[in-house]
C-alpha cells in the first residue's frame, strides 16, 4: 500500500489504490510518442487526473470499435473546458 | 494483424521481455537501426479486443514498468494502434535520429511525479477583486514554495524538474536516476505539507516529461 501521512502520500509505483489507478491512466493516456495517424486522444493538455475518466474510457473504447474497421486513423479530441472530477 | 506500441528503447539494452502483455498477446521488438520498438499483436475484432480499455490500460502500464526496470525507455501513448510492421518500419526511419538521441540524453532516469493541490483561497469568496488577486497570488506562490521544497529535498539526485499549473495545484516531475528513486522518495517523506493541502508523490514513470529538452 502507498505510505502517506495526514496529506502526503507517497505511492510509489504501487498502484492498488484508486488514486494510484487514476495515475497510471492520466500517465499512459496523457504522456508519451504520438504517430500521426494513430489514435490520438487530444485534451490540449489537460490534466486528466481532473477530466471524467469515464467520459475518456468510454470515448476511446468508442474509437476502438472504429480501429475495427478502419485501422489507425481514428481521432478523438475532447474540448479544453472538461468539468473537473471529483 | 494490427500491432500495439509500448515504447522505444536502444538497441543496445538487452531486454528480458515480460511473457505477456495487452490482451495476453506476447511481446516482441522490431528494430530499426540502433532503436527497439516493443510491441504486440492487438486483436480488434474478438472476444480479446473487448477486454474494458481501463483493464487494458492497466496491462499496458504494467508491461512498461517491468521493461523500466530494465532499461530506458520512451513510452507511446496508449492506445498506439499500427497497421503492420510496416507503418511502424517506416515510422522508425523518419525518427530513428531524434528519439536516439533522446534515449540517450535520458539513459538511465525515470520520473517521479509530485502533485500539489491546494484549497482555494480563503478571501476567493470575499467581495474586493483586489483581495481576490491577492489571494490568488499567495496561494500560487505558497504552491510555488511547497514545489521548491521537494526540489530541495531532492537537490541531490535531481537531473531536471519540470512543472505546470494544474486545476487545483501544480505537478511537477523530476527527472533522476533509476538507482534515486528511493533516496528521493524518503527525502520527500520529510517535507513538511501546510494543513488542507494535499500532495501525492508517484513513480517511478517513463520519463515521457522530458522527452523534449526544453
Amino acid at each position: 500500500m502507498p505510505e502517506s501521512s495526514d496529506n502526503l502520500v507517497i505511492a510509489g509505483n504501487d498502484f492498488t489504490d484508486e488514486a494510484s489507478v487514476l495515475d497510471v491512466l492520466d500517465h499512459v493516456l496523457n504522456a508519451g510518442v504520438v504517430i500521426r495517424g494513430s489514435l490520438v486522444i487530444s485534451l490540449a493538455g489537460v490534466d486528466l487526473v481532473y477530466v471524467g475518466l469515464d467520459v475518456i474510457l468510454t470515448s476511446i473504447e468508442t474509437a476502438m470499435r472504429y480501429l475495427h474497421i478502419q485501422p489507425v486513423r481514428a481521432r478523438i479530441s475532447l474540448p479544453k473546458s472538461e468539468k473537473p472530477s471529483d | 494483424m494490427p500491432l500495439l506500441a509500448y515504447c522505444l528503447a536502444e538497441a543496445r539494452d538487452k531486454i528480458s521481455f515480460p511473457h505477456a502483455g495487452v490482451q495476453g498477446m506476447p511481446l516482441r521488438n522490431v528494430r530499426s537501426g540502433n532503436l527497439e520498438c516493443l510491441v504486440s499483436d492487438f486483436e480488434t475484432s474478438s472476444a480479446a479486443g473487448r477486454t474494458p480499455i481501463r483493464d487494458a490500460a492497466l496491462e499496458f502500464n504494467r508491461t512498461l514498468q517491468d521493461l523500466l526496470t530494465q532499461s530506458t525507455i520512451v513510452p507511446f501513448r496508449f492506445p498506439t494502434v499500427l497497421a503492420d510492421e510496416n507503418e511502424l518500419l517506416e515510422f522508425l526511419t523518419e525518427h530513428a535520429g531524434e528519439y536516439e538521441a533522446t534515449l540517450a540524453r535520458l539513459r538511465g532516469t525515470v520520473q517521479i511525479d509530485i502533485r500539489v493541490e491546494a484549497p482555494d483561497s480563503e478571501s476567493s469568496t470575499q467581495a474586493s477583486g483586489t483581495e481576490y488577486l491577492r489571494g490568488r497570488e499567495a496561494r500560487y506562490d505558497a504552491l510555488q514554495e511547497t514545489a521548491a521544497q521537494f526540489r530541495r529535498a531532492g537537490k541531490e539526485w535531481v537531473r531536471q524538474w519540470r512543472d505546470r499549473d494544474t486545476a487545483r495545484g501544480l505537478r511537477c516531475s523530476a527527472l533522476l536516476g533509476r538507482e534515486q528513486v528511493n533516496a528521493f522518495l524518503a527525502a520527500a517523506k520529510e517535507v513538511r505539507i501546510p494543513p488542507r493541502w494535499n500532495v501525492r508523490v508517484s513513480g517511478p514513470w517513463p520519463p515521457a516529461e522530458f522527452m523534449k529538452e526544453n
